[in-house]
């Protein structure tokens, strides 16, 4: 499984996501902490002269803040498998004496390890830096810890999920596409559903305490919310407050069984992987067919609730206006697909 | 050493590759030839490992190359793109041909590198495409593979770098009796070096002979008749219209040769000779150039 040649390889072709990965994490998360430390010294040194009593520390960290590194693991599966597909360079790696099954785990471990340093190291340089600057009279580095345990395993889910898409789609743009696609589908699927029933007068009740597990479990399965979603504020005004809020640990099954699923089915799809489809926005001819439906049916759920609204208000809502926005976006997709489903994106022959 | 066994692959609907068979051995120069589309790099990418047949092995000492690659240590393939090696550096390509393969050889790579004048300290990309070629063909002989498959490897070669490194495979081949398979449109290549003639045509082996037997399975032929060819000429199925200039023909029999000649004759000539042969000419005739006699 583990080959120095591979390594090797799956440094050339990934290299640039994982500098990325590095600096932006370094960027989003030491150094701007540094950043955020060096700012409360000074406030405090400095005080509002007009009302240095207004003067109080506050800290705030959210997942959000490394959002682009979300990207950057994408990007990072793409480079890995897509990039090959596109550049003709699956020729070499294919023609290696190599199994298939360990060119796609070597891959996986690259990346994971790559991911997983990044973060570990970071987060301690974090820690590091709230435990001995002016942070530490504000909070601890528990957060940290809960932060943790929450973005590792939710990235490394992005990483084997966007890779297992790379053995589904034929070039770099489609793994691109189709895994941001794809990674925001259960939230983004679940919205379209909703209004689809609403503007058939079926009403969904959003805020009962019921749906909060529910909510979890959409959430947790939109594999980028629960990072983003990641919320902790401290404020040691009067009404001193702190306040942490993210998914519960339980849901971390989730991303583990998203991993574990995409290893072993990743595993299977490029053994049998078609190399002749190369560049194709599919790589497998069998379950085009389940696809097309499939995004022909979002878009039509999409331009339905779109445009649902031309021909009726928030209160009285046409489904005329649904069901004509939906037939346009149904088309507009079959036109597409037919298009795209045969173009080949290849380049460097 | 290397068995084909009735490969067939079908591509987007069309069968590419209709139960081919070939067998190779040491020390063997096989040229595979046959008109564009026809299936050449697809055979070659499907012994390499990189496409997976529909049906039939490719077995490289008895071993199925598409069951346990790591056979191909002894198997090197090189495209007819090379751009996949662009973003490497010639010290970062040997640290990872020396890491894939056991019995990359350093050595003789660098001495390949000066016999050829080949740049050592530049990136691939700043190759030229002549240059990037016979980099990959370097780099694979390097390898000490017993099997070498090359794709297109002559394209962009200027023709004395093309003489010195045909001049070379066939050295190589000699000295440590490896097996080449090379597809090319070059056919003065193959007529210079190859063995084995593998002729392929729309997906089918049309035939596998040595180049001395193709030529003399062949006879080309200018005649001219009073008027035009005639009728019991026109009729016969092992004769192809190479070439017509007015009432000169130029003829390829394949086969019945004897036989065939005595009939031209048969008919009164006002000329009749024979005209060297070339693999071009064998090329066309088989392979579907100008139009069939009958």
């Amino acid at each position: 499984m583990f080959h120095k040649a591979l390594w090797m390889r799956n440094q050339k072709l990934g290299s640039p996501a994982v500098w990325g990965i590095y600096i932006a994490l370094f960027l989003f998360l030491p150094y701007s902490f540094f950043g955020k430390a060096q700012s409360m010294l000074t406030e405090k040194n400095n005080p509002y002269t007009d009302a240095p009593e207004n003067y109080y520390l506050n800290f705030h960290f959210s997942g959000a803040d490394i959002v682009f590194f979300l990207f950057l693991i994408v990007g990072l599966a793409a480079l890995l498998v897509g990039s090959e597909r596109t550049a003709h360079a699956t020729d070499l790696t294919f023609s290696l004496p190599f199994k298939r099954k360990d060119i796609f785990l070597s891959k996986w471990i690259f990346g994971v390890s790559h991911i997983t340093t990044g973060l570990l190291l970071n987060l301690l340089l974090c820690m590091l830096i709230v435990k001995f600057t002016i942070l530490s009279e504000v909070t601890d580095a528990t957060f940290l810890f809960d932060f943790m345990i929450i973005v590792i395993p939710f990235s490394i889910a992005i990483f084997s999920f966007s890779l297992f898409i790379g053995t589904i789609a034929g070039s770099l743009i489609s793994q691109l596409v189709l895994s941001g696609i794809f990674l925001l589908f259960p939230l983004g699927f679940l919205s379209l559903i909703v209004s689809f029933l609403e503007y058939h007068g079926i009403s969904i009740n959003r805020g009962v305490h019921a749906t909060q597990v529910f909510s979890d479990l959409i959430n947790s399965f939109t594999l980028p919310i629960p990072i983003i979603d990641f919320q902790y504020y401290v404020d040691l005004s009067e009404n001193s407050i702190t306040d942490i809020s993210h998914i519960p640990y339980v849901m971390l099954l989730i991303p583990l069984a998203y991993t574990i699923l995409s290893v072993v089915f990743g595993t299977l799809l490029f053994h049998r992987t078609k190399n002749e489809n190369n560049g194709r926005l599919l790589v497998f001819e069998k379950g085009r067919g389940f696809f097309t439906f499939g995004v022909i049916l979002c878009f039509a759920l999409t331009f339905g609730m779109l445009g649902g609204g031309i021909f009726g208000d928030y209160d009285s809502r046409s489904l005329i206006g649904y069901y004509l926005s939906a037939t346009i976006g149904g088309v507009l997709a079959f036109f597409m697909l037919k298009k795209l489903i045969h173009l080949r994106m290849q380049f460097g022959k | 050493m290397l068995r084909v066994n009735n490969i067939s692959k079908t591509i987007e609907g069309s069968q590419v590759l209709d139960h081919v068979n070939i067998t190779l051995e040491p020390g063997m120069i096989a040229g595979l030839v046959g008109r564009n589309g026809v299936g050449k790099s697809t055979l070659l990418r499907v012994i390499a490992g990189i496409l997976d047949p529909d049906e039939g092995q490719v077995l490289f000492n008895d071993t199925d190359i598409h069951q346990d690659p790591l056979v191909k240590q002894k198997i090197t393939y090189v495209p007819d793109s090379t751009e996949m090696l662009k973003s490497y550096s010639v010290k970062e390509i040997v640290k990872l041909y020396d890491a894939i393969y056991e019995d990359f050889d350093v050595v003789y790579f660098y001495s390949l590198l000066d016999r050829f004048k080949l740049p050592k300290n530049k990136k691939i990309r700043t190759y030229s495409k002549g240059m990037k070629a016979l980099f990959l063909m370097i780099l694979s002989f390097s390898t000490k593979s017993d099997l070498i498959i090359l794709d297109e490897p002559t394209n962009g070669l200027d023709p004395i770098v093309k003489r010195n490194i045909l001049q070379f495979i066939i050295e190589e081949v000699s000295e440590r009796q490896l097996c080449v398979l090379i597809s090319t449109h070059h056919l003065e290549e193959v007529e210079k070096m190859a063995d084995v003639l593998i002729m392929i045509k729309e997906g089918r082996i049309d035939s596998t002979t040595s180049i001395e037997d193709a030529k003399s399975s062949f006879r080309k032929v200018q005649v001219v008749y009073k008027h035009s060819l005639p009728e019991k000429i026109a009729q016969l199925s092992n004769v192809n219209i190479l070439n017509q200039t007015g009432r000169v023909y130029t003829l390829i029999i394949k086969g019945n040769i004897g036989v065939t000649l005595e009939k031209l004759n048969q008919e009164n000539p006002l000329l009749l000779e024979e005209l060297p042969m070339t693999l071009e000419d064998i090329f066309i005739s088989s392979l579907g150039g100008e139009s069939h006699v009958s």
